[in-house]
């Protein structure tokens, strides 16, 4: 496109991509899936290979899945499976889930309630993975008890919310939630908003809630910060005495230091103030 | 694959199909919330395919003061028994590399649902227009055969339209002011699976393109021209304010112009502090 002054600059559509005009290039990384050995004797003696489930809580990114290690997380819980996906050769790892640069995400299982199951997602899932990874995460468990609840939470940067308050009156983090039709509950939060809209995996899976007519909520803690901080993780807090989550909690004392830890250690990523 | 809502089974034969393709400013897509808000459809439920990159948010259509949450999700299926349309509403872009697949599907779901038409809804690059293309009305049809023969008369004459000019292709030389339009081919940049869904619907369904010449931008204008443009040919709704009843009795009008929806707010970002400028 020639301007004014006669020089070429090249222009971009928020809607289509005409380079991808006839070439198809079908690569998308996919996302794999591996259940640990027990389950997978599980599985054998279940006629749908699928794992019965009734609370399932998603957290997706270090806000929520910080959360989620401080307050839900205990000793009750163990690994039952984990979802690769996006991961690179020179991503350092520890498979531990403590490290700020470990990208994984794993599915954990209660020993006292066997069909509760939390999945901590680390891992940067990208938009167009979203919908492999849903296929693979409800691959071997099944959503379709009457009971089934899913929470997911995640969140996102105050740059990308849209309201009529300016930025800097809108006091940040803050959350708001999103429900599927069966959900009949009122969240502890504001509705997320129009125009706002949520994209990527917990998109994808709230979509897929919807779709399988059961009862979801996702919640958006909006931040304003790039780096970790514990307002962000605490921001979440008021889920607690939510269904299905407050079914699954013991209280967790020490809740705010595993928080404070989190904290502390991703700050030493955090260059800015050395 | 398409998931209807409220557990119904949905016969669309003998349906008109619009199909707002994304293609560059939206335009389509906007034209579609003006038709949906406005004809108040619909949604007969969504289209879940792994070429669309995902998508929530409340229900765009949702009253102003509405407290309630209805989520929408990337591409919905919205119909009217009245008016005997549907409409795709696809509100996020495809999956680079991946639209080819998602052609395929959506021809085979157009085939089995017997639509009686399609109707293609999209945009091209105003850049690239010929000279000829520059001033005048920036509307343009393409019809097939079966639409050609049905409407042709009625939108060249009638209506005035102007059909898309065609392209020589590449290798030949460029006679940019042929007078020869009906020899090349198609040629819509920016135009998303607009060309090749029509080419591969061509044969089978009666289909045409509607498209408005568009830069990114607002594009709240071409929407409406397009809308309306639609509304002409098939008749969806009466834009008269008619008064019924005595003059002294309280006027009931009608529809007197297209509904905007709650998810066209701040198009252009949050507000911002306006003393950042004193």
């Amino acid at each position: 496109m020639a301007t004014f002054f006669g020089e070429i600059v090249p222009s971009f559509s928020r809607a289509v991509d005409d380079d991808d005009d006839e070439e198809e290039s079908p690569h998308v990384a996919t996302t794999n899936v591996r259940w640990s050995p027990l389950v997978r004797a599980e599985l054998l003696q279940i006629p749908d290979g699928k794992l019965p489930c009734q609370t399932l809580i998603v957290a997706v990114g270090p806000a929520a899945a910080g959360f989620a290690q401080a307050f839900i997380l205990n000793d009750d819980y163990y690994i039952v499976g984990a979802i690769f996906s996006g991961m690179e050769e020179t991503d350092v790892n520890t498979f531990d889930q403590k490290s700020p640069t470990d990208k994984t995400c794993y599915i954990y299982r209660s020993t006292q309630i066997p069909d509760a199951f939390l999945c901590l997602c680390k891992t940067d899932v990208s938009a167009e993975q979203s919908y492999s990874f849903t296929e693979q995460l409800f691959s071997c468990i099944n959503i379709e008890s009457k009971y089934f609840y899913m929470s997911i939470l995640c969140s996102c940067m105050t740059s990308e919310y849209k309201c009529d308050v300016p930025v800097s009156d809108m006091n940040p983090p803050f959350l708001r939630a999103l429900k599927t039709t069966q959900f009949v509950g009122v969240p502890p939060c504001k509705y997320l908003e129009q125009p706002n809209l949520v994209s990527g995996l917990p998109a994808q899976l709230l979509t897929y809630a919807q779709i399988k007519e059961v009862k979801a909520v996702l919640y958006i803690c909006y931040t304003e910060t790039i780096y970790l901080d514990s307002a962000s993780m605490k921001i979440f807090k008021p889920l607690l005495e939510t269904t299905p989550i407050r079914d699954l909690i013991q209280v967790n004392p020490k809740g705010d230091e595993v928080i404070n830890h989190l904290v502390d250690m991703y700050s030493l990523k955090n260059t800015m103030y050395l | 694959m398409f998931v209807p809502g409220d557990k119904k089974t949905y016969c669309f034969k003998d349906y008109i199909l619009i199909y707002p393709a994304v293609s560059v400013g939206n335009v389509a897509q906007l034209t579609a919330d003006l038709l949906i808000s406005t004809l108040t459809m619909h949604r007969a439920g969504h289209i879940q395919h792994p070429s669309i990159i995902p998508l929530v948010g409340g229900d765009p259509f949702a009253h102003p003061e509405a407290t309630g949450c209805k989520i929408v999700t990337a591409c919905e299926v919205y119909d009217s028994e009245e008016h005997k349309i549907v409409v795709i509403q696809q509100r996020s872009p495809f999956v680079k590399g991946k639209r080819g697949l998602y052609r395929q599907w959506l021809v085979n779901w157009i085939k089995e649902n017997q639509f009686k038409r399609v109707v293609i809804a999209t945009s091209s690059s105003a850049e690239e227009r010929v000279d000829r293309q520059l001033a005048g009305p920036q509307f343009r049809f393409v019809a097939s055969p079966q639409v050609e023969e049905m409407f042709g008369d009625m939108f060249r004459n009638f209506y005035e339209w102007k059909e898309l000019e065609r392209r020589p292709c590449f290798p030949a030389p460029a006679v940019v002011n042929s007078d020869d339009e009906n020899v090349g081919e198609l040629f819509i940049p920016g135009g998303g699976i607009s060309k090749s869904l029509f080419e591969d619907l061509y044969n089978e369904i009666p289909v045409a393109i509607c498209l408005m010449f568009c830069a990114e931008g607002d594009n709240v204008v071409e929407a409406v021209e397009l809308a309306n443009k639609l509304n002409k040919w098939l008749g969806l709704i009466l834009f008269h304010s008619r008064s019924i009843g005595g003059a002294d009795e309280e006027a009931i009008v009608k529809y007197t112009d297209w509904k905007i929806p709650v998810s066209w707010k701040l198009f252009f970002g949050s507000k911002f502090d306006q003393s950042l400028f004193h």
